[in-house]
């Protein structure tokens, strides 16, 4: 067997895994499942976030380690259930590793919700979330607008790719604005049901939800990078916010 | 008039299915009813007075409903999960911590700062709970030979 094209198939899989936002214990097991299908007793797997090591022994005993720095994290649902399904495949039909190699060519570049429908439900979830946190209809309609502001100014500031703190700040900061000035108008009432149920767009809600699965189940690097992250988000936001109403208001 | 939130949750998690590229309306749409279901179960329990249990309750049930969805779906239970806690998760409140870190309001920053994570703590303990008895129950039924180490 070639143990250097297994290798490189699961450290492919965890890589995906890992791009699309799954859960630490999820791209751990996945890999090292693969591995033991293909018949890897001896195998130790590593995962934070940002980063997934794999070692394995090959006929001779002599270890063989790959590893993978992920720069880019989105959450893609679908991805996750894509990785995951071709996983379970593979554990139970074990194809020779060259068909898989083309498969994972496939998985490559995720599948996404069309941009307009992204940048359109964006505005949706400011408009429920607005409501949700107590807004009237009209301060929904302003919610919407923030949240496509959102949507948009982030979809702008991730071509350029720019530093994400700061397309964070600054999408807060319009949105803030487009708040103020929908408030200005006498389009909407209150300022800041507006602007929470926009943000819940940006908010690290799920991040910071994840950061402590993550730590309750063991997985503490990595528990501790995803809080330090949902921090650092949510601190940009308040200075995003905080300098349009410092500067308008 | 408070019950029209539970609406508005479900409309708020519809929206993050295409955000979080969730592909599928069927499977979107109950993502969706999982998360309506879970706030109601939150508002529900409103008599209880007591927020964490709520959020703990109102998890314990999400969870479980989105094991049951994964079964019939044939798709991971993660996937429900994520949109289904959204209208419970702290996002308010990681941002109002942030604000008033930024304000300099040294007591409600931190107030608000082990409020939020208590409430992450509750949700993650939820899901949690779940996860770990639907694999006791899958080994079980499977009657595994070895029991292995998730740690």
């Amino acid at each position: 067997m070639d143990y250097q094209q297994l290798l490189d198939v699961s450290v492919k899989i965890g890589e995906l895994l890992l791009r699309c936002e799954a859960e630490i214990y999820r791209v751990e097991e996945s890999v090292s499942r693969l591995l033991e299908a293909y018949g890897c007793p001896d195998r130790s797997v590593f995962a934070i976030p940002s980063f997934l090591i794999v070692t394995i022994k090959d006929e001779q005993n002599r270890p063989i380690t790959q590893s993978v720095r992920i720069l880019e994290r989105n959450i893609n649902l679908s991805q996750i259930h894509q990785v995951n399904h071709l996983c379970r495949q593979l554990c139970m039909n074990k194809p020779p590793l060259p068909e898989v190699a083309k498969k994972l060519q496939d998985l490559e570049c995720p599948r996404c919700s069309p941009l307009v429908m992204q940048i359109l439900m964006a505005g949706l979830v400011g408009l429920s979330f607005c409501l949700f946190f107590g807004g009237s209809w009209q301060d929904g309609i302003c919610g919407a607008l923030c949240g496509i502001m959102i949507g948009a100014s982030s979809y702008f500031f991730s071509v350029f790719s720019v530093n994400l703190y700061f397309s964070i700040g600054m999408s807060s900061a319009l949105s803030a604005l487009t708040a103020l000035l929908a408030v200005t108008l006498g389009l909407g009432q209150n300022v800041d049901s507006i602007t929470i149920g926009a943000l819940m767009n940006l908010v690290p809600g799920v991040a910071i939800t994840n950061s402590m699965r993550d730590v309750i189940g063991g997985d503490l690097i990595a528990g501790l990078l995803r809080l330090v992250q949902a921090l650092m988000t949510a601190l940009f936001i308040a200075l995003g916010v905080g300098l349009t109403i410092a500067l308008f208001h | 008039m408070e019950w029209l939130t539970v609406l508005y949750a479900f409309a708020g998690c519809l929206g993050f299915c295409f955000v979080f590229h969730f592909r599928g309306i069927g499977c979107g749409l109950l993502a969706s009813l999982d998360g309506a279901l879970g706030w109601a179960v939150f508002l529900a329990l409103n008599f209880l007075d007591a927020e964490i249990l709520q959020y703990f309750i109102a998890t314990l049930i999400i969870s479980s409903y989105a094991e049951i969805m994964a079964r019939f779906t044939k798709k991971p239970a993660t996937c429900y999960l994520i949109i289904a806690v959204l209208p419970l998760v702290p996002g308010g409140g990681i941002y109002y911590t942030m604000k008033y870190c930024l304000e300099g309001q040294m007591a409600l920053f931190v107030q608000t700062g082990f409020n939020t994570l208590a409430v992450a703590g509750a949700l993650a303990a939820g899901i949690l709970t779940v996860v770990s008895l639907t694999r006791l129950l899958h080994m079980l039924r499977n009657r595994l030979p070895k029991i292995r180490n998730h740690n």
